[in-house]
């Protein structure tokens, strides 16, 4: 059985002091050692900026891709080899700007992936610069006067691209976050995990302690009933004043994508298995 | 050409120009002559004007003649369009309800050239056929002008047609129709050398680029395969996705571009056989993403069909403007190979070899097509099973990771390969890095260890060098005058040079299909002594330039063309007599 420190690498991590990344690297860590996975198991790719400082320091098989892509590097790691658990991760910044359609697209395929997402609500490691889960009017580097553009809230870009698991952490909360993680790893299909992490460098307006005020876990709310699409749109709106924390939303029939491959439905090995020379008998004759 | 026939269709897209081109390609292949067939069309629907041309020989054939011999109508502005083009006593097939415009009346009669009508309406109504019949009609017309030998051609409508159409019987009665009513009509002992008999010929295959890098993509054991839409790359991606089902690769229509070079690059680290296909816009979105399989030293097979650019440029039409930028492609310095095939043979035996370069080197290969041809269909000798076998490089086995204490993906070694693990192994766990890393895979700013893991990389390349072959030297080997080309311009170069040598020894060509990293030797030798032309199919002579950058040897004569269609026949020939 994996043990947590298995999942260590000799490399120390070189986040500032306080970072919500601490809590979400041993969270990740953590819950993968509870579903015992080894980490020859697991693939985690990884985006660029303080999230993808993530990828020396958990020893997994690992692919630090480039900016915006570590959704759909992962998708396809998924799909050549169904027995790895794949992990992609990133932050706000990769998943929500540079790469949202990866997001929206591997959300709608349902691929048998979970997708990470870091959103500190900032650029961390360019210094601070606005994204665009940034409040609307705050000022950031390239807009000292405040940002005008309308701030995006990045469970409803999952729930409207058809995502069939959506849920929201806090770094905060390292307990609820192990739980969020297993659940968005067993769950079969595109499963798509938000964790708000302040950023206690660039950030001086969602601090822990902000964020602390206004949490609540859905687990907690009686009749809660995450199967509910309208209703999870509805809860995940409010980011400001009770910011709801849990399992928004999960279809419990989810078909995951390489399920629904009916060409492939009789195979009983993997596309890696598959590598060999064919024949071209049996196609050949269509040229003729 | 020993003989050669050119046939030209012409009509609106949407009225079927292809169907008819492509079942008398066909059918003349089962009479047992040579074809080659090219198409021309616009980026629409309907609407708009397209050609289907069919080159027909007693020996093998790879280009176009740009006089034709025969020229079809299927509407009116096909012969305003076209009339100019057909030969001294030549030929022109059209309906019967067309009319001919008084000068150019005037321009066929002096040129001679035989007008036969076709009563398209009158033979679809006494046939109780539809009005869409009118094309079947005018298939009997064409072939009755080749040829007596109809049976050859109910064949071919019989199982191209008898798939789809339910009144088979009927279209087979229009097409005799339309085949007798030529064959009456037209002064076939004025023309008789159109009058082609039954060859009996070895096993062959006609397939456009496309399909057979489709074919061959199977055949290599490629499991997965992405791609976006582009012209005029999209044949390859659609041949696999209508064989799924007996093939099982997993085809993948990704949002865009970047996706599907992402997705390729994931699915090869997973550690399966995966490709992707685009034209020289998609190719630009993905460089970024070249230069990190570069980097992770991931395998990369990638199809890049070129169209003339810059930019949206002219999507239908041909160019090889593309192997400058293939060349340097991605920021950065990594090595690469391209392989520019030039026809369906050399489609299906270097993508295979492509395959096995990308895992041998752990790096990136570009296999360059263009429209000419991706979508010209070309007749050839029946493939067997290729003879290059599945090579899949230094990937350690369990048994092998099972000894391993500290595994070192990115080990420093001597030539530059360092033996790599597949997800999923024990002991084999890795990081695939686009930061610098050091030999684990982990980020690294330490300068030396950039420094030895950037000539570790780079050593590939010496490696590359030695096993690439040198470029074929095709035609006289003691002609004074050699042609340098590379990639698709081969079929047109290598049929005109019959014509301009004539059984002398002229000129010859040298032909490059394995075209970067340049090989030295073989250019150096020529350049000492030979007169050398570069012909190719874009503005700068692009490979003429690489050359010179690579090796010092600047090709002082150039023919280049750059308006969308490649090098014609007759067009070659022409121009080459007063280069040579």
């Amino acid at each position: 059985m994996a043990q947590v420190s298995d999942y260590n690498t000799t490399i120390e991590p070189n986040w500032c002091p306080g970072c919500g990344n601490f809590a979400l690297w041993n969270s990740l860590k953590q819950a993968l050692a509870e579903m015992g996975k080894e980490p020859n198991e697991v693939v985690i790719t990884y985006d660029i900026g303080c999230a993808g400082n993530m990828a020396d320091k958990l020893n997994s098989y690992g692919f630090k891709s480039l900016h915006g892509r570590t959704v759909p590097v992962a998708t396809a790691i998924k799909i050549a080899n169904p027995d790895l658990t794949v992990i992609s991760t990133g932050g706000d910044g990769g998943i929500m700007e540079e790469g949202v359609t990866h997001l929206m697209w591997a959300a709608r395929s349902n691929y048998n992936i979970t997708v990470i997402m870091h959103n500190n609500q900032r650029f961390g490691l360019t210094t601070g610069q606005q994204t665009v889960t940034t409040k609307k009017g705050e000022p950031g580097k390239t807009a000292p006067g405040g940002i005008v553009e309308e701030s995006i809230t990045p469970a409803h870009v999952a729930l409207i691209s058809k995502a069939t698991f959506v849920a929201r952490g806090f770094a905060g909360d390292p307990v609820q976050l192990v739980k969020l993680m297993k659940a968005a790893v067993k769950h079969k299909g595109f499963s798509f995990l938000e964790i708000l992490q302040p950023c206690v460098t660039f950030n001086k307006v969602n601090t822990f302690q902000w964020f602390q005020e206004r949490v609540y876990k859905l687990e907690d709310k009686k009749n809660y009933n995450p199967s509910d699409w309208d209703k999870a749109f509805d809860i995940a709106k409010d980011v400001e004043e009770r910011i709801a924390t849990g399992i928004l939303y999960q279809d419990k029939k989810s078909v995951p994508y390489s399920e629904k491959l009916t060409y492939r439905k009789n195979r009983k090995t993997t596309p890696i298995q598959e590598v060999k020379q064919y024949s071209i008998k049996g196609f050949i004759e269509e040229f003729e | 050409m020993k003989q050669s026939i050119a046939l030209k269709i012409g009509g609106a897209a949407g009225q079927g120009v292809k169907t008819a081109g492509y079942i008398l390609t066909k059918a003349l292949k089962s009479l047992g002559w040579w074809t080659f067939s090219y198409s021309e069309y616009p980026s629409l629907i309907r609407g708009g004007h397209s050609t289907f041309q069919i080159d027909i020989s007693d020996e093998k054939i790879h280009s176009s003649n740009q006089i034709v011999d025969i020229l079809v109508a299927l509407n009116e502005e096909t012969i305003n369009l076209h009339y100019e083009e057909i030969a001294v006593k030549g030929l022109l097939l059209y309906g019967k309800t067309f009319e001919i415009r008084p000068r150019v009346q005037k321009a066929l009669e002096d040129r001679k050239i035989q007008l036969v009508q076709l009563p398209l309406e009158e033979i679809v109504k006494k046939n109780k056929g539809l009005p869409v019949m009118e094309n079947s009609v005018m298939i009997g017309g064409m072939w009755a002008i080749l040829t007596s030998e109809y049976k050859f051609l109910e064949n071919q409508v019989k199982s191209i047609f008898g798939k789809k159409a339910k009144n088979i019987e009927t279209n087979l009665a229009c097409t005799k129709g339309g085949f007798d009513h030529v064959r009456a009509a037209v002064k076939i002992h004025e023309i008789s050398s159109f009058d082609l008999d039954h060859k009996e010929s070895e096993d062959r295959i006609i397939g456009t680029g496309n399909e057979v890098a489709g074919l061959s993509v199977y055949a290599s054991g490629c499991r997965v395969y992405c791609a976006y839409p582009m012209t005029p790359s999209t044949g390859i991606l659609q041949y696999l996705a209508q064989r799924t089902d007996k093939t099982g690769i997993i085809v993948k229509q990704a949002e865009d571009e970047i996706t599907a070079i992402q997705m390729t690059i994931g699915a090869s680290f997973a550690g399966t056989r995966s490709a992707c296909g685009t034209s020289g816009g998609g190719l630009a979105l993905m460089t970024e993403s070249l230069a990190l399989a570069g980097i992770t030293e991931t395998p990369l097979v990638v199809f890049n069909s070129q169209r003339p650019g810059p930019a949206t440029g002219v999507p239908t039409w041909t160019e090889q403007g593309d192997l400058s930028f293939v060349s340097r492609i991605g920021h950065g310095e990594f090595p690469r190979i391209i392989l520019a095939p030039g026809d369906i043979d050399e489609v299906f035996s270097l993508v295979p070899e492509a395959f096995n370069l990308a895992e041998k080197y752990q790096t990136l290969v570009i296999i360059l097509l263009d429209k000419y041809l991706s979508e010209s269909w070309y007749q050839t000798k029946k493939f067997k099973d290729t003879k290059i076998k599945v090579q899949r490089g230094q990937i350690l086995s369990r048994q092998e990771l099972a000894s391993q204490i500290d595994f070192k993906r990115y080990k420093f070694t001597v030539s530059g390969i360092s033996p790599r693990s597949l997800p999923g192994s024990k002991r084999g766990v890795f990081l695939a890095n686009s930061d610098e890393h050091d030999e684990k895979g982990y980020s690294t700013e330490d300068l030396l260890t950039r420094k030895q893991m950037m000539e570790k990389r780079m050593r590939k390349v010496q490696g590359i060098m030695s096993e690439l072959p040198e470029p074929k030297l095709l035609g006289p080997k003691n002609a004074r005058t050699t042609i340098v080309c590379w990639g698709s311009q081969k079929g047109p170069i290598l049929d005109a040079l019959k014509d301009i040598n004539a059984g002398k020894s002229k000129v010859n060509m040298l032909h490059y299909t394995y075209v970067y990293p340049v090989k030295h030797e073989t250019i150096k030798r020529l350049a000492g002594k030979n007169k050398l032309i570069a012909v190719e199919n874009n503005y700068s002579a692009q490979l003429a330039q690489l050359i010179r950058a690579e090796t010092g040897i600047e090709i002082k004569s150039k023919m280049t063309k750059y308006v969308g269609t490649p090098f014609f026949r007759d067009e070659l020939v022409e121009a080459l007599k007063h280069k040579v």
